[in-house]
């Protein structure tokens, strides 16, 4: 699986946007505003910069090591411990992935195919997602790459039909209740921000840069903030909060002449593979994650076999998207563990490593 | 049971035979690896259907209880 020497420096940052923002904006709104009220918005731009600072961390912890991704990082240098990481994100990925189906599942479930059974419409999303990586990494990157910068520009104009419903006293009191709410905020935001740190998974610094990353992320920071004013100014923080898909009854308020009536489908419909996307970027760095920890297995090979146990176990972890939720309110705690603590001490690690390397060098010679 | 089991039976025999040709070829960790997913789908397909005990909610996971 081995091919990223065909990934363009472009679909690099459109995959970091997808995997930030598509699958974030099924439920995300509603949870963040359901508790974070006006005060949401601010979540978003200081969680942006928290990750703007790791991203750098890592970007000099690849040109230290130039020619390895993260994951390689860790099993290198680290020994036995750096394949316990890696199993660790596994796991974690693994329950994204579950997570991320369910989501989907049940959206499609829920607004088109009602009387169709759920497993077999996770089934054609998970099938999807196994031809797409087998294909390599390069098929995802130019789906992503045909996908998302239309989809952002529909949602975009989507935004902008909706300004004449904007009520923008939904923004105010700001502070109402002091730090609390924009904290609360910040704990949310992180959920989706944080997952910017799967590109130094994925790519070497060969073919990541630090403006890439940063490109990728201001981009989904401003498409995630744009989403939640549109949200919370056109619906209320009150009553969005109550909704399980607000961003989608949002664009429900759209009706562009009678043919138009359904605005919302060709939106969806653009929407959809963005989430398929996401989900199969997650099963593309698992079976890459599982070629690190044993380097004989063939990952191409068992991206079908992956993609069954985490079809099978999404549907026994999950239920209902509901459940989903209930676990997306603690996420972040994971997002801090895995995206935040995990990477900057093992960076650190990886630097001083590299530095000592350099001064031994230095004085042998 | 007897359909769950053969859901499960159907699920693993029709990936492996999709891929045969790929499997024949394959090594010793890829096989090992391989088999541990696909058969330990299977047994999660028939015991998360018939033992719902075993199936979480998730609702002990700790909430906000900030209600302003």
């Amino acid at each position: 699986m081995n091919v990223l020497e065909i990934t363009s420096s472009r679909q690099i940052v459109i995959i970091g946007l997808c995997y930030v923002f598509s699958a974030t904006l099924v439920t995300w709104p509603g949870q963040i505003l359901r508790l974070a009220r006006q005060d949401a918005w601010i979540g978003v731009p200081v969680c942006a910069l928290v990750m703007l600072a790791i991203l750098w961390l890592v970007n000099r912890t690849l040109h230290a090591h130039p020619g390895k991704d993260l994951l390689t990082l860790f099993v290198e240098r680290y020994g036995w411990f750096g394949k316990c990481l890696v199993a660790g994100y596994v796991l974690v990925l693994s329950l994204d992935m579950a997570k991320d189906m369910r989501l989907g599942t049940d959206f499609v479930n829920v607004v088109f195919l009602p009387r169709t059974p759920a497993i077999l419409i996770a089934v054609l999303i998970v099938a999807t997602c196994v031809f797409m990586v087998r294909g390599g990494i390069e098929i995802v990157g130019r789906m992503a790459e045909l996908y998302i910068p239309l989809f952002i520009v529909v949602a975009l104009c989507a935004g902008l039909l909706l300004i004449p419903d904007l009520s923008w006293q939904y923004l105010q009191p700001f502070f109402e209740k002091g730090v609390i709410r924009p904290m609360i905020g910040i704990w949310y935001a992180l959920d989706p921000i944080g997952n910017i740190m799967i590109l130094p998974l994925m790519f070497s610094n060969r073919h990541y840069t630090f403006r890439q990353s940063c490109i990728a992320l201001l981009v989904s920071c401003g498409f995630l903030e744009f989403v939640l004013i549109i949200c919370q100014l056109n619906l209320s923080s009150t009553l969005a909060g109550h909704f399980m898909y607000p961003a989608y009854e949002a664009v429900r308020e759209i009706r562009l002449t009678d043919f138009l009536d359904r605005f919302d489908l060709p939106i969806v419909g653009l929407w959809l593979p963005t989430i398929v996307i996401k989900i199969g970027i997650n099963l593309y760095v698992i079976c890459s994650a599982l070629q690190r920890i044993w380097p004989a297995a063939d990952a191409r090979t068992i991206v079908p076999a992956v993609g069954a146990w985490i079809l099978v176990f999404g549907f026994w972890a999950f239920h209902t998207s509901v459940e989903v939720i209930s676990v997306n309110d603690v996420w972040p705690s994971m997002v801090i563990l895995w995206w935040i603590v995990i990477p900057v001490l093992a960076c650190t690690g990886l630097l001083l490593m590299a530095r000592m390397q350099r001064s031994r060098s230095m004085h042998a010679s | 049971m007897i359909l769950l089991m053969t859901q499960a039976v159907g699920l693993v025999t029709g990936l492996v035979l999709l891929q045969w040709r790929e499997w024949k070829e394959s090594n010793r960790v890829t096989r090992v690896i391989y088999s541990v997913c696909l058969l330990s789908a299977a047994g999660m397909w028939v015991l998360s259907n018939t033992l719902m005990f075993t199936h979480t909610t998730f609702a002990w996971l700790p909430k906000f209880s900030f209600a302003g």
